[in-house]
């Protein structure tokens, strides 16, 4: 049992890649369709406003808190509950309303005046225009900056073909990871941004791990049958891609499970990302690794580049 | 046991006694989300700094061509800069030649009779750089004043400032500390009205030269609420800068006030000031609103009296501020984030207890899968562990909430390495050859894929640390260090315990 997949098994990945690809494409225009069409739950982080973090003695519920704030005309303010024992919530007010000073006062005022001294408050942020606008900027950039980045270190350790199977996958994942979020209605904050990038970074740990062994094997037996080929490297790396993401996994796992609050979304972002980049290190990277290469053989690129 | 094996071992055993010390010396330090605390962006508004040496400038130059005989028509002052007219556009080259010999710091072009004038983009930078940093020096200068907050202040880009104060904090008495400008003038009152229109009224033809209007604050008499509006000279007679000393008192109604006393110099300057302004008004004004205008009995010269609706608390904070002295421009609060103690206390709690149940999933994973190999990673990882801490102490790195979730994302992602390797073994094992044959193998040719896959993990975190704001950054220093030392004891540290337990033997049971 514990030396499960020690001999290689002889599963045909890439006989299944056309359905691998619709899946992909389908699962990727979904996450699209989504995102587009009900958008995300920005964090404070992008939208700006005020947010306030109050922990209650007793078991408060979410309409008794919205009462309370409709002493000040706060009413309308988002009003999440956070955790799940029933006594913390987060309220946020948008920068329509004023400066943070004058929110937090009204809230404590209102606070005061339903639940008396029953609460503390545990966590004010406020974010301006300026900077919300910039962290949205900021975190485009970044995804770009670390695909392209990522894109040319794989373009200089293998062959271009490599290099864009290697990318197209991340894109993938990315997009899979925010449809997620989009329609769970989960909040997209900087941490998730940061789980995102760490995700690009990370899921690409599989893809090179096949690549090098591609890369191997085509050094031993050149590139003649290179469907097989790719799909023997594919099963003879099946432990490890399985071995490696799952280790990670159980790490993520516990930070979802145990790692309180702030940390969920997080948490959720790199197990949805983890999850799908092994899926797309086999299912998307490989195939397009054997496609990308009969594409460009078929186009005269000289075969000749084939080992490096 | 070979020599080189011992040299090795006496290496590792060394860097596990540096990091220990490491480890012990200091406490590592903890970010605000996670001790509690409050912390501030601040934008300078240096573009108001800007302004005020344009109008400073224009004066300069006008005095100048005047001096020079050279007649001006107008000079007007925008956000770019000041034009001039000149009233004879043949003295154009003449003034030109001027202003680009008293003024070296700017840019003139002139045609015409038409001269603009800019500062050059030196000295706007110039001007920017000792604004802030001014900004800065303030800031601390009045946390160090207050005493017992044990902050942190420091230049973040071009012209934004973070300040940190961790603990329990009172964040708007914390605020009206940082962010006051605190500007004090003494201005010489030309006329007053209870409304801004009826002021402007008085004035037809438009206000006298070099005034402007101020906003009172609002007071109680005989039970309603008024307020009265200043004209003003322009030119303050005294400002903030000349003050010697500040302290907060009561006034002669028993109220909180502040007394305030000038330098030599400025009491010098006031005493002549109001000798000719007996039975005058002179307006003290903070940050552009008259605070009170007292009536001038008689030639004044050292200290004065800010009265107002102070709390005891607002009394000694102003005291507090304009002892510090003046922001040399308006602060604007950009993001707050205020952590209360309780908070980043249960966040402790709970990623440890989310990092023990990740290490001992991801351990006995290893050691069922892998046996004594697996056993040895697992040590590896401990001593990865140490190192990565070790380094944050040594690096002074904070840690932060997201950081600790790096620590314990890097448990399962430090024995990657090990896992490729220990694979690679087994199949080797499988092919037939000899344990010390396999092992040597498995790590000669998992290094390449180690290393391409660990490099895109440090791309990301780069990238990640180069844009992430405070807490975020927490994370890609962990996720990045913890990588790189992750490297050394996966391929280093778990190859010499390997070497030492396996001894160079054929084969062993439930080695791998």
């Amino acid at each position: 049992m514990r030396n499960f997949l020690d001999t290689p098994p002889n599963i045909d990945f890439l006989k299944i890649k056309k359905q691998g690809y619709i899946l992909s494409t389908l699962l990727v225009i979904a996450s699209l369709v989504i995102i587009f069409t009900k958008g995300f739950n920005l964090g404070l982080d992008f939208t700006g406003g005020t947010s306030i973090q109050v922990r209650f003695v007793d078991r408060v519920d979410i309409g008794q808190v919205r009462a309370a704030l409709r002493l000040v005309g706060l009413e309308d303010s988002m009003i999440q509950a956070v955790g799940t024992e029933g006594n913390e919530y987060e309220i946020r007010v948008s920068l329509k309303k004023g400066k943070s000073s004058e929110i937090v006062e009204k809230v404590k005022k209102a606070l005061k005046e339903k639940f008396g001294d029953k609460f503390e408050i545990r966590k004010i942020d406020y974010i301006g225009a300026v900077v919300g606008e910039e962290l949205r900027k900021a975190s485009v950039y970044s995804i770009v900056a670390v695909l392209v980045a990522i894109l040319l270190y794989v373009g200089y350790r293998f062959e271009p073909v490599f290099a864009i199977g290697a990318v197209i996958p991340l894109f993938h994942d990315a997009i899979i990871t925010l449809g997620i979020f989009s329609l769970l209605g989960q909040e997209v904050n900087l941490a998730v941004i940061a789980a995102i990038l760490t995700v690009l970074g990370y899921s690409l740990n599989d893809t090179i791990i096949i690549f090098d062994r591609i890369r191997e094997n085509i050094k031993l037996r050149g590139k003649k049958n290179l469907l097989q080929l790719v799909n023997q490297s594919i099963n003879e790396n099946l432990s490890r891609t399985i071995i490696t993401s799952g280790t990670t996994l159980f790490s993520v796992l516990a930070l979802y499970l145990f790692g309180g609050e702030s940390l969920k979304g997080f948490a959720l972002a790199l197990l949805i990302g983890i999850v799908f980049g092994t899926y797309s290190s086999i299912y998307v990277a490989s195939p397009l690794v054997v496609d990308l290469e009969r594409f460009f053989r078929k186009r005269g690129q000289p075969a000749k580049e084939a080992t490096r | 046991m070979k020599a080189d094996l011992k040299w090795k071992l006496v290496a590792v055993f060394g860097i596990l006694v540096v990091a220990i010390y490491l480890v012990l010396s200091k406490p590592v330090k903890l970010g605000l989300d996670l001790q509690g605390g409050m912390s501030i962006i601040l934008e300078v508004d240096v573009d108001h700094v800007i302004q005020t040496q344009y109008k400073q400038l224009a004066q300069d130059i006008r005095k100048k061509l005047k001096e020079n005989h050279i007649d001006v028509l107008s000079v007007k002052v925008n956000k770019d800069g000041i034009l001039i007219s000149l009233l004879d556009p043949t003295h154009t080259d003449k003034a030109f030649k001027v202003i680009k010999e008293n003024f070296p710091q700017v840019d003139v072009k002139a045609a015409d009779g038409l001269i603009t004038v800019a500062f050059s983009q030196w000295e706007l930078d110039r001007i920017k750089r000792l604004t802030v940093q001014q900004a800065v020096e303030t800031i601390r200068n009045r946390i160090d004043e207050f005493g017992t907050l044990n902050a942190n202040v420091s230049k973040l880009g071009e012209r934004r400032i973070l300040v940190e104060i961790p603990g329990v904090v009172d964040p708007e008495r914390a605020k009206a500390i940082i962010g006051k400008t605190a500007q004090l003038e003494l201005l010489e009152v030309i006329d007053t009205a209870f409304s801004k229109e009826e002021l402007l009224k008085k004035y037809p033809e438009g206000l006298p030269p070099n005034t402007r209007i101020l906003e009172g604050v609002p007071e109680k008499i005989n039970g309603k609420v008024v307020k009265e509006w200043f004209l003003v000279k322009d030119t303050p007679i005294v400002t903030g800068s000349q003050l010697k000393d500040a302290r907060a008192a009561v006034d002669s109604r028993g109220k909180p006030a502040v007394n305030f006393e000038l330098t030599d110099e400025g009491a010098s300057i006031f005493g002549e000031a109001t000798a000719k302004l007996i039975g005058k008004r002179i307006a003290i004004v903070l940050d552009n609103k008259v605070v009170s205008a007292p009536v001038v009995r008689s030639r004044i010269s050292k200290s004065g009296q800010i009265t107002g609706d102070f709390t005891p608390e607002e009394a000694a904070d102003l005291a507090v501020v304009l002892r510090a002295g003046a922001l040399p421009a308006p602060v604007e609060i950009l993001e707050e984030r205020v952590i209360g103690p309780t908070l980043g206390k249960d966040s402790i709690e709970k990623t440890l207890k989310a990092g023990i149940f990740a290490l001992v999933l991801v351990g006995l994973f290893m050691i069922w899968r892998y046996a004594i190999s697996g056993f040895i990673s697992v040590i590896s990882l401990l001593f990865n562990g140490l190192l990565l801490w070790a380094a944050m102490v040594f690096l002074d790195v904070t840690l932060t909430l997201p950081g600790i979730a790096g620590i314990i994302l890097n448990i399962g992602m430090a024995v990657d390495a090990n896992v490729i390797i220990f694979e690679r073994i087994k199949e080797e094992l499988k092919r037939g050859k000899t344990l010390r044959v396999a092992v040597e193998e498995g790590f000669r040719r998992a290094w390449d894929a180690i290393l391409d896959a660990q490099i895109t993990t440090l791309i990301a975190a780069f990238v990640l640390f180069q844009f992430g704001t405070g807490p975020l950054k927490g994370f890609a220093a962990t996720l990045s260090i913890g990588t790189v030392t992750s490297i050394f004891t996966a391929l280093f540290v778990t190859k010499l315990f390997l070497d030492i337990v396996l001894g160079g033997k054929k084969s062993l049971k439930y080695a791998f």
